[in-house]
């Protein structure tokens, strides 16, 4: 069993607003080998997202990060701002969800890409400027020596989140963080860009966190799959174990939504099946099962106190009193 | 960029020519005999009549309007009561004016657009409150108010500098000794608004999602802050010094008056003490047209740095 | 022991209470507020504050020093300073209310229009509205002076009408947006009449952002109607405004600055309080910010 590259545990975060305290994550823990594709899964507002900008310190400043997150030895979640600044870009490198507005309209792509490569790297600007036409061209960008002159604004959606992977992986980096790379595109764009990530992967080696709130997306291309819910981990799962054989009632009630086309049930059509209820408030930490409100097999023990990580399989991890059960397929 | 600069252009025209006929309509609507008010004191009717015929007068409304315009174009806005040429007048008290605002625009934007910046980058802390407050108290003076403490404690008591008057620039020195304070006291309120707007708007491109690229991709905070998120804040802030520059005649109009500077401001007052409507009219249009030529001269500038309307011609 | 029922807040309360909270935060415009307040009851119960009536002279005290019976001393004329102060809170808070309201008055229903209706009426309300801005309201004031001849109300009106621009530019931006919001499409769609739409659901939303900006436009206008009477194109002796004491004190300010300071502070004072104030509510009412 090698050290794993990145090694998260009880990472919690608060906001501190003016309407009171948020608890966005409590007490999660992943782990992530060199190469290898992790899928964050919940719906909006479980944490992932959050959960991923505290690991480079891109939260603001009304919120308070515990935890650990082990990265080459060092925690990444306490070291110096110098030492971060260090990390991020070169070893660790953030993909955003907003391709419009993430990248700065005043300046040209391919200046904003030349910056971390003359940061990190040190190269001439000369250097740069070939190093960025070649990285537009590595993420398959059309007549990428015109692209590297053009304003953001220029450029179509899915064009914008190829450069941000570009930015992102400009130097390098051994882990790649995609904050739902695909989530503002058009679903014809998004194979594209699933696409070249997989390409990457192959070719740089890169280990991927991919935050996402699509099954689909996750099926493609991940390795292993953590399921959130309301800041907590729900379960974890290499993707073939999870789809096959789910534990997590959430994960369970996720999967039974996935529309299917073609079924010969009953008369032809089912129901879409829906998870009944609302996400928890998160003003206080739950001391119970974040779920219990929603979830066909809660009782006392579920409402009372919070359900513990239990090994149910090999690499198989659930947080729940009475997991397994029905799925079929 | 081209089209967006004739647009503006356009635009600019327009808005001078309704400008012109708001100034020649106000002159107009002098309750009385315009011919009475044109010629001042005098009632002689011999000369009141030449008056009618060399002003047209007797003519209707439209041509009168467009012969004034035609004679503006050429640099004739007619003669004051004291018969000189009002657009001579004023061509020869215009450069001190324009000299005073220069220089209270160059202060203010010295002060005024660092301190915003510095604001908004320590936000919350005890600089922020500081500088903000200082703001506040600067937009709540009245900027002639403060003339007169300035000359109170600086020209009576401490007598640093002088309480009035004007050197010309051959003698640099003593021109800008008498400035100073005048320029000081213009710049003022202008400078509050640039430090506020300043502020809010490096506010606005620090919480930006690009902003939170930059620090992902390891720059330092300066290159973050003074870089990314100030570049694009500087493209609101332009806007914002064009709007501005009718608060800053306004202010030049009192200032001139409390230091005794004989410049532009001082002669609008003068006019309206002496009734002189021709000269009114004339330092009206003046002041319209030069607001709209600053502005469109403000407005280019925005495009400049704005590389989504100089690539393509809208803004979004 | 039993439990007491507490009816739940109703959303535009719990808003309400929300709103007062945050207020309550924010102690610099609290002060502000509770200052403005302070010079609103000087200015109605003046002559129950003032110890003197303002055009009252004692001629045995001319340019006297503060003393027990005159609390800021006096003027030139023997006029008692601190009554005139009181006094000439009346004129300048009435300036700048009335020209607010005033400009409120115009710029609402043209903004409104313009940004609801867009067409031709927009492009024509822009270019007329930066026609009006190229003339700054001093020169604006010159002007009236010179046709209707000085006094406090011409000043207002002068006042009024420099700030109708900025104020139509508010509501227009404002109606603009409401325009694009999905209950108002919803209306349009349910055959609501653009009057109800506006009445109802436009009007309503931008107030917030109006009354900010009114709010913020009434101190600007206070030294407006302070600087067109200093210059003598506004309130007219023997009336008296915080402004014409200034005219006044000019021709002492080598021995007796005090003249000119006090009816100066006043000002100062009154409108920094109503900019703390208003500065408050505009953040308590944008939903962006975050403390």
């Amino acid at each position: 069993m090698t050290t794993p590259l990145l090694d998260v545990s009880d990472l919690s975060v608060r906001f501190d607003t003016d309407d009171g305290a948020v608890h966005a994550v409590d007490g999660l823990g992943y782990t992530l080998g060199a190469g290898e594709v992790l899928g964050l899964v919940g719906e909006s507002g479980c944490g992932k997202s959050v959960s991923a900008l505290s690991l480079l310190g891109l939260l603001p400043s009304t919120a308070t990060v515990t935890g650990e997150a082990l990265f080459e030895g060092a925690n990444v979640l306490n070291v110096s701002p110098r030492q971060l600044r260090r990390i991020r870009g070169k070893e660790i490198s953030f993909v955003f969800q907003e391709p419009m507005t993430s990248l700065n309209p005043v300046f040209t792509v391919g200046k904003q890409i030349s910056e971390v490569l003359r940061k990190h790297l040190e190269l001439s600007s000369k250097q740069a400027r070939k190093r960025t036409v070649e990285l537009l061209e590595l993420v398959r960008i059309p007549a990428a020596e015109r692209r590297v002159d053009e304003y953001p604004h220029q450029l179509s959606g899915g064009m914008r989140q190829r450069v941000m992977i570009a930015m992102a992986v400009a130097c390098d980096p051994k882990i790649l963080i995609a904050d739902e790379p695909t989530t503002a595109l058009d679903v014809t764009i998004q194979a594209g860009i699933l696409d070249l990530m997989r390409d990457l992967r192959e070719r740089l080696g890169t280990a991927i966190i991919l935050i996402t709130h699509n099954l689909g997306v996750v099926a493609d291309i991940a390795d292993r799959v953590v399921v959130m819910y309301a800041g907590r981990k729900a379960e974890e799962a290499p993707v073939r174990e999870l789809f096959a054989n789910p534990q997590h009632p959430y994960t369970i009630g996720l999967l039974n939504a996935i529309p299917r086309l073609g079924e010969e049930e009953g008369n032809g059509r089912e129901r879409l099946q829906e998870i009944p209820g609302r996400v928890p408030s998160l003003s206080e930490p739950l001391d119970h099962c974040a779920f219990a409100d929603r979830c066909p097999r809660a009782d006392d023990l579920t409402r009372s106190s919070v359900p513990p990580l239990e090994r149910v399989g090999t690499d198989h991890l659930v947080a729940c009193f009475h997991p397994g059960g029905e799925w079929s397929r | 960029m081209g089209g967006f600069v004739l647009r503006k252009l356009g635009a600019a025209l327009i808005v001078l020519a309704i400008a012109s006929l708001f100034v020649f309509l106000g002159i107009r609507a002098l309750p009385g005999d315009p011919a009475l008010a044109l010629g001042g004191e005098d009632r002689d009717p011999q000369v009141l009549a030449q008056i009618r015929h060399d002003y047209g007068l007797d003519q209707p409304l439209p041509v009168q309007y467009v012969r004034w315009v035609g004679h503006a174009l050429q640099g004739d806005l007619g003669q004051d009561q004291r018969s000189l040429s009002v657009a001579h007048t004023i061509i020869h008290k215009l450069p001190v004016t324009l000299e005073l605002a220069a220089l209270s625009v160059l202060i203010a934007i010295i002060i005024g657009v660092p301190a915003g910046v510095l604001a908004a980058v320590r936000r919350g802390k005890t600089s922020d409150y500081a500088s903000t407050g200082v703001a506040l108290v600067g937009l709540s003076v009245p900027h002639f108010w403060l003339g007169l403490m300035m000359i109170i404690v600086f020209a009576v008591d401490l007598h640093w500098l002088p309480a009035g008057d004007y050197v010309s620039i051959s003698h640099p020195v003593a021109n800008l000794e008498h400035l100073v304070m005048p320029a000081i006291v213009l710049g003022t309120g202008f400078s509050a608004v640039l430090m506020r707007q300043t502020r809010s708007a490096m506010l606005e491109s620090m919480g930006a999602d690009y902003v939170r690229t930059a620090r992902a991709k390891g720059l330092s905070e300066w290159k973050v802050l003074g870089w990314h998120a100030f570049r694009n804040s500087l493209i609101t802030v332009t806007t914002v010094i064009g709007l501005q520059l009718g608060a800053l005649i306004s202010g030049a109009v009192v200032t001139e008056q409390i230091f005794g500077i004989a410049g532009f401001g001082r002669l609008t007052i003068e006019s309206v003490q002496q009734r002189d409507y021709t000269l009114i009219q004339g330092i009206v249009l003046v002041a319209a047209a030069g607001y709209v030529i600053v502005n469109l001269l403000v407005d280019l500038l925005y495009s400049v740095l704005n590389p989504r309307i100089r690539v393509s011609g809208r803004p979004t | 022991m039993s439990y007491v029922e507490v009816a739940p807040l109703s959303p535009a309360a719990r808003r309400r209470r929300i709103l007062r909270r945050r207020f309550l935060r924010r102690p610099l415009a609290v002060v502000g507020l509770a200052v403005a307040i302070g010079f609103v009851i000087v200015a109605i119960f003046a002559p129950l504050i003032a110890p003197y009536d303002y055009k009252e002279t004692d001629f045995n005290a001319l340019l006297a020093h503060p003393s027990r019976d005159h609390l800021f001393g006096t003027d030139a004329l023997g006029h008692d300073i601190f009554s005139q102060v009181v006094f000439g809170a009346r004129a300048s808070m009435e300036a700048g209310v009335v020209a607010t309201l005033l400009a409120l008055a115009v710029a609402i229903p043209v903004g409104l229009i313009a940004g609801y209706y867009r067409g031709w009426v927009d492009p024509v309300v822009a270019r007329l509205t930066d026609a009006l801005l190229a003339f700054p309201f001093l020169i604006l004031a010159v002007g009236l002076a010179a046709i209707l001849g000085p006094s406090l109300r011409n000043a207002i009106l002068a006042l009024g009408i420099g700030a109708v621009p900025q104020l139509i530019r508010i509501a227009r931006g404002e109606a603009l947006a409401l325009r694009e919001e999905d209950y108002v499409r919803a209306a349009i769609a349910n055959g609501a009449s653009d009057f109800t739409i506006l009445r109802r659901h436009i009007l309503p939303n931008m107030m917030s952002t109006i009354i900010v900006q009114a709010t913020l436009t009434i101190p600007i206008l206070i030294i407006g109607e302070a600087t067109l009477s200093f210059l003598g194109l506004g309130v007219q002796p023997p009336a008296t405004s915080w402004g014409v004491q200034l005219r006044a004190a000019q021709d002492y300010l080598f021995d007796a600055p005090r003249l000119a300071i006090y009816p100066g502070v006043a000002i100062v004072l009154a409108t920094l309080s109503i900019n703390l104030f208003g500065d408050g509510l505009r953040d308590v009412l944008d939903p962006r910010t975050q403390r």
